[in-house]
């Protein structure tokens, strides 16, 4: 049965795009707030809001039993948990299922095995998805040292619980291996309350490809194509774009394909993106996770698509099966999304919070802006410096490029400093326009160079 | 001589870059949170602490003049989160610091909520059964 009240668990743009795409579908919305985020565009536009708590996180947003009630309160049948936060809890939807509310997303077990890095690992390898060579357990800081000097170095020591880098040090000999196993695994005690790493050999300029995929636990899961998600600093992703243009036609079709069997041997219900490193040299690619939600990149994939992957995500939450075969996606033209943040790049992207006194967006054929923002608005120093999304779609990556830095141009903000001007540099820059990048390019070439003409 | 990682460096960046913020931008308060770790910094009292529970508001209610002046307090107990109310302390019911003024309910889990000083319960600002959001009134109290 169709979704009716749809509860939407998130903030900032994210949470206003949810309320849109429910709204298209006639499905009510009630929107979760902090204090902080009370007079938010969410709330505003959504039928209702209620006041989880105060502006702290782990008091409002990240309080599972507090979402669900809300959410049962007010008589919403559906929730929606956006990205970050609660999305990849799985206690989220496990609440939701004792509480007759249907989640906007996987099964509670499913978030669970694919959350586990070591678990996703194995199920990767039962679905034939190739794996960076590398080792499941490491126990003790003699195995890392032994697996290291196996696999031969670098190797990247990683938490099974992780992500976002946390957790995560590169070994360079076994002395390395051996003291970055006792930080590593302290790192993730602390980060995410369990100390279990893995081993991986580590790729040196590797590209960063994911796909797209849509499952509705009824046997069919399709993809949108892949994004390529290489221009990143300390493991977060800046720019994205669809497709992944340095990928030749055989090999993509060969990621699809892992990503599609991977999702279809755990009947996958909602969306899910498959991650890979991309051996540009080695022209192989490597399986890294599969992050069981809607992600901030998600934009790239619906505007080479033409097709909207929230209002997906809400039918297939209704009971639906999918809308799309894979025979009736059609993909096509190259797109590419900028992640403007309210940060400081010249002070080490110090986050900017205050008060936004003009906002002048972009606009035309073939720009997207997902934001929240306004001016007047307010940002608060509690959440994620991310203010917006830019996205163009044109119909080949010169076009994408031209396009994105005009609109790039255009695009006035006062009142706090934003990463609207690196961004410039980034896609003007010979390597980027040349596509040779990779997921260090940005932290060894860029940023360094940048600088070097600031000193 | 120390030799540092990646990992290391960039803890420390980010402590700099936090000390740079409150020295140049000059912020009287400093929210930190990573994962389930949370950081509260502030040069003032720490009485905006948006980590601690919601303030009690002290209202002066009236002043009667001359003097002697005649000082009535009331104080505002709010809901510390989203909760269901399951009960209030009734109107006029006389309660000692510390005693419980209002229950509340989170799915199937109970919590009290203390009266913060002596007092009066003079009036309610919920309902029972019905939803309270964080920061609702939920009774007031009259010293």
């Amino acid at each position: 049965m169709a979704l009716r009240r749809l509860f939407v668990a998130n903030r900032g743009e994210i949470a206003l795009r949810i309320v849109r795409a429910a709204q298209a579908l006639n499905i009510e919305t009630v929107v979760a707030v902090s204090e902080a985020d009370k007079d938010s565009a969410a709330a505003r536009l959504a039928d209702r809001s209620v006041v989880l708590g105060p502006a702290s996180a782990a008091k409002s947003y990240l309080d599972p039993r507090l979402v669900v009630h809300a959410a049962r309160e007010t008589g919403c049948d559906g929730l929606h948990p956006g990205y970050g936060f609660l999305s990849e809890r799985a206690i989220l939807p496990t609440l939701c299922a004792q509480n007759g509310i249907a989640f906007v997303g996987p099964e509670p077990d499913v978030i669970d095995s694919l959350g586990d890095k070591i678990r996703a690992r194995g199920m990767a390898r039962a679905a034939g998805v190739p794996l960076v060579p590398g080792c499941d357990g490491v126990a003790t800081a003699a195995d890392a040292r032994r697996e290291g000097d196996r696999l031969g170095y670098p190797v990247l020591l990683k938490a099974a619980a992780g992500g976002g880098g946390r957790g995560m040090v590169i070994a360079h000999n076994g002395d390395d291996a051996e003291a970055g196993f006792h930080r590593a695994s302290a790192e993730a005690v602390a980060a995410f309350g369990d100390g279990t790493l893995f081993m991986e050999r580590f790729v040196p300029q590797a590209r960063h490809v994911e796909v797209q995929l849509m499952g509705d636990g009824k046997g069919n899961v399709i993809h949108f194509g892949e994004r390529d998600c290489s221009v990143q600093r300390r493991y977060q992703k800046l720019i994205e774009e669809a497709p992944c243009a340095a990928m030749p036609d055989h090999l993509r079709k060969q990621l699809h394909a892992s990503a599609v069997a991977l999702a279809a041997s755990v009947n996958y219900r909602n969306a899910g993106t498959c991650e890979f490193l991309f051996d540009v040299k080695r022209q192989e690619f490597y399986f890294i996770e599969v992050n069981a939600r809607i992600q901030v990149e998600h934009p790239v994939s619906e505007m080479i698509a033409g097709f909207d992957l929230v209002q997906e995500q809400l039918r297939i939450a209704g009971g639906a099966g999918l809308k799309l075969t894979q025979d009736q996606v059609r993909l096509s033209g190259h797109a590419i999304e900028c992640r403007i943040n309210a940060e400081d790049t010249a002070r080490d992207f110090m986050p900017s919070p205050g008060r936004i006194t003009r906002w002048s967006p972009p606009s035309g054929e073939g720009i997207r802006l997902d934001s929240h923002m306004s001016e007047g608005a307010m940002i608060p120093p509690f959440y994620d410096s991310m203010i917006g999304k830019l996205i163009v779609h044109a119909a080949t990556r010169d076009a994408a490029i031209d396009k994105l830095d005009a609109a790039l141009a255009e695009f006035h903000v006062e009142g706090i400093a934003t990463t609207i001007g690196l961004h410039r540099e980034i896609i003007n820059h010979p390597d980027f326009r040349a596509n040779r990048i990779h997921t260090r390019w940005l932290e060894q070439v860029l940023l360094p160079a940048r600088k070097e003409l600031a000193a | 001589m120390i030799t540092l990682d990646e990992n290391a460096r960039l803890a420390i960046d980010n402590a700099r870059a936090l000390s740079v913020t409150m020295i140049d931008q000059g912020w009287g308060t400093i929210h930190v949170s990573s994962a389930d770790c949370e950081i509260f910094l502030t040069r003032g009292d720490g009485r905006i602490d948006p980590l601690l529970p919601a303030p009690v508001a002290a209202a002066v209610a009236a002043v009667a003049a001359p003097a002697p002046v005649a000082v009535l307090l009331a104080v505002e107990v709010t809901a510390p989160h989203v909760a269901t109310v399951v009960s209030l302390a009734a109107v006029g019911a006389v309660v000692q610091a510390g005693q419980t003024v209002a229950t509340l309910r989170v799915l199937d889990e109970t919590s009290e909520i203390a009266a913060p000083v002596d007092g009066t319960v003079d009036s309610h600002g919920a309902l029972t059964g019905e939803l309270a959001e964080y920061g609702t009134r939920l009774v007031t109290l009259r010293r």
